[in-house]
């Protein structure tokens, strides 16, 4: 049933793209691992920026979420510098009904909105909650610097 | 004249009548328009629409002999009321004064006269009740999302519009999902000890959760593997698990045991498990019931299309004529092949001879041809013959394969396949590929039949007789 889904997955992604972000499988021979990039959402310290990410299904996919972490480094509150990401979707919120393209579009939405008071790491949501100026200019460098 | 009279209005139901009158009661019929008074039209549950008009006659779409059919019988007993025991019921000619009498409803049972308005009101009565119990149950059910075709399943996103049982959230938001899908998620929160979410609303369902989905389950399986038919050898209905039907024979069912039990081999069935899916040809069919036809249809009636078995109307759905590709008046030519009643029409004029493999059809038909061409059929058959003859002798077993029979071949009938040096050429060619490629099939015991040079020697026996 997984590789079913994924791959039904895989074609809806490329019958009808999202606008930010794009998926598929590294290789062909093995269909889960993915790699997915999402562009820096507009607005955010992370515009212009290109992140990539590696997937990783389970075998009882759908019914366990994916592993999901970034692959560029990334400065955020709720991402750390293993990449790993603290999403509560991926992690006992995950449902059945999510697909890849939701996910990457959750993911996405915490680019722009991070959520300091359930942090990863601790020292940079102490930075945006007290200096939210420095935070955003630290992100932006971050972003040219290992992003583009 | 007398004889005429008597069989007109025989107090006792001839057995057809009755077996007629038994399959009426079983059956699920839908009205679907009254088109007027005295003419109806109706569609069984496999969609298949008949049309029936009372007139001089019972005319019923389903056959062309004017003959009572299940329809008509059906129409007269649960439209026009007619009491189970009138005569009029397996009457064979109806006048102008019968059809008022039908229409005015001279023929009802008594008790169907006075009781049905008291019936009617006590009736709805209980309904309404049974509807007052049913509100809380019925207020969970109606929340839930209609299907359509584009429905996927959020789980496995594959389509709804399956032969699977469904289950949908009853407490909130009212999506479908497979029962399987859902089962295996249900399980696994189970399992880790978590509360059950539904996986769009994120709503508890509460512990009871697997069991309702199994519960789904049963009854979908229940629903679905039951037919609405009766078996026409033990009568059983409603016939569960797998149905086989006759594509010759109107209304013809059997269950699993009594097909089983090899009744009615004459005729090729087609078989079904669950209702919503379609009729498929039996696996091992079945040249020894087409051997069964040789000797019965070779003196068959004058009959425009004698002999040959119509394919019934629910199985046009799935054949069609292997020459024109029509889908409708099919009939089951003696090589296997499918033809439809213009092209065997066609066929009249090249002597009846199946332009796909040559072979003589044995068959009523022939009384309808000329002398001449009767001494040409007469030939064909002989040449056809001891082309088996010789098959046998060289035991080169080679007949097509069965399953090739029911497969439409985009051939169109014409002149060319009837010309006699394109034929022998053919023959050359397949001799040659014969002996190039040895088919290695074994034969089923039913081919060797059809090989057995005794079977042969009858039929030539039998053709040198009419000659």
């Amino acid at each position: 049933m997984a590789l079913k889904r994924i791959q039904k997955e895989l074609a809806d992604l490329s019958k009808d793209p999202p606008s930010n972000c794009s998926a598929g499988p590294i290789d062909d021979k093995d269909q889960f691992h993915w790699q997915a990039t999402i562009m820096g959402p507009e607005g955010s310290p992370y515009q212009g920026g290109l992140f990539s990410l590696n997937i990783h299904f389970p075998t009882d996919y759908p019914f366990k979420p994916p592993k999901i972490n970034f692959v560029t480094r990334i400065y955020h509150p709720n991402i750390n510098q293993n990449g790993a990401i603290c999403l509560d979707i991926l992690k006992d919120q995950w449902s059945p009904a999510l697909t890849i393209s939701k996910v990457l579009l959750s993911i996405s939405s915490l680019l722009t909105d991070p959520n300091p008071d359930d942090p990863l790491v601790p020292e940079i949501a102490n930075i945006y909650k007290t200096d939210k100026q420095r935070y955003e200019a630290t992100a932006r460098e971050w972003t040219r610097k290992y992003a583009s | 004249m007398k004889n005429q009279t008597k069989a007109k209005t025989s107090k006792n139901p001839p057995q057809i009548i009755l077996d007629l009158i038994e399959q009426a009661k079983q059956t699920r019929l839908y009205l679907l328009k009254r088109i007027g008074p005295t003419s109806l039209k109706y569609c069984d549950e496999d969609g298949n629409k008949f049309k029936v008009e009372l007139s001089t006659t019972m005319i019923c779409s389903c056959n062309q002999n004017n003959q009572h059919c299940i329809h008509t019988i059906h129409a007269l007993l649960k439209v026009f009321q007619v009491d189970e025991k009138c005569p009029i019921l397996w009457q064979q000619q109806y006048s102008q004064y019968d059809i008022t009498n039908i229409l005015n409803g001279q023929y009802k049972t008594k008790s169907q006269q006075t009781k049905t308005r008291q019936q009617i009101s006590v009736i709805r009565q209980q309904q309404q009740q049974v509807q007052q119990n049913n509100t809380n149950s019925e207020d969970q059910s109606q929340n839930r999302q209609q299907v359509t075709e584009d429905d996927m399943c959020p789980i496995c996103q594959e389509s709804l519009v399956c032969n699977e049982a469904l289950v949908h959230c009853k407490k909130q938001c009212g999506n479908n999902f497979h029962a399987k899908c859902m089962k295996v998620w249900v399980m696994q929160k189970q399992t880790a000890g978590k509360k059950i979410n539904c996986p769009m609303c994120r709503v508890d369902w509460g512990d009871t959760a697997l069991v309702e989905i199994r519960q789904e389950e049963k009854i979908f399986e229940n629903l679905h593997k039951t037919h609405n038919k009766i078996c026409s050898y033990c009568k059983i209905t409603p016939i569960i698990g797998t149905i086989y039907t006759c594509i010759s024979c109107p209304n013809y069912h059997l269950c699993d045991k009594c097909h089983n039990k090899k009744t009615h081999q004459q005729h090729i069935f087609m078989f079904k498990h669950t209702r919503l899916e379609k009729y498929e040809f039996e696996v091992n069919v079945t040249v020894e019931s087409l051997i069964y036809l040789f000797p019965e249809n070779l003196n068959a009636g004058n009959h425009e299309t004698g002999g040959l078995m119509l394919v019934g109307t629910g199985f046009q759905k799935q054949s069609k004529c292997s020459f024109c590709h029509k889908q409708k008046q099919l009939r089951l030519l003696q090589c296997g092949h499918i033809a439809d009643e213009g092209c065997i029409n066609k066929m009249k004029e090249h002597c009846y001879i199946c332009p796909i493999d040559n072979q003589p059809q044995f068959i009523g038909l022939f009384n309808n041809l000329s002398q001449e061409e009767k001494t040409l059929h007469l030939t064909e058959t002989k040449k056809w013959i001891i082309q088996k003859e010789d098959e046998h002798n060289n035991q080169n077993h080679k007949l097509p394969p069965i399953g090739k029979h029911f497969s439409a071949r985009p051939k169109q009938l014409s002149q060319k396949h009837f010309d006699s040096s394109d034929n022998k050429q053919q023959m050359k060619i397949q001799q040659l590929k014969q002996q190039q490629y040895p088919i290695k099939r074994q034969l089923s015991a039913n081919r060797k039949q059809l090989d057995n040079p005794l079977f042969i020697k009858s039929v030539r026996s039998q053709m040198e007789n009419i000659i």
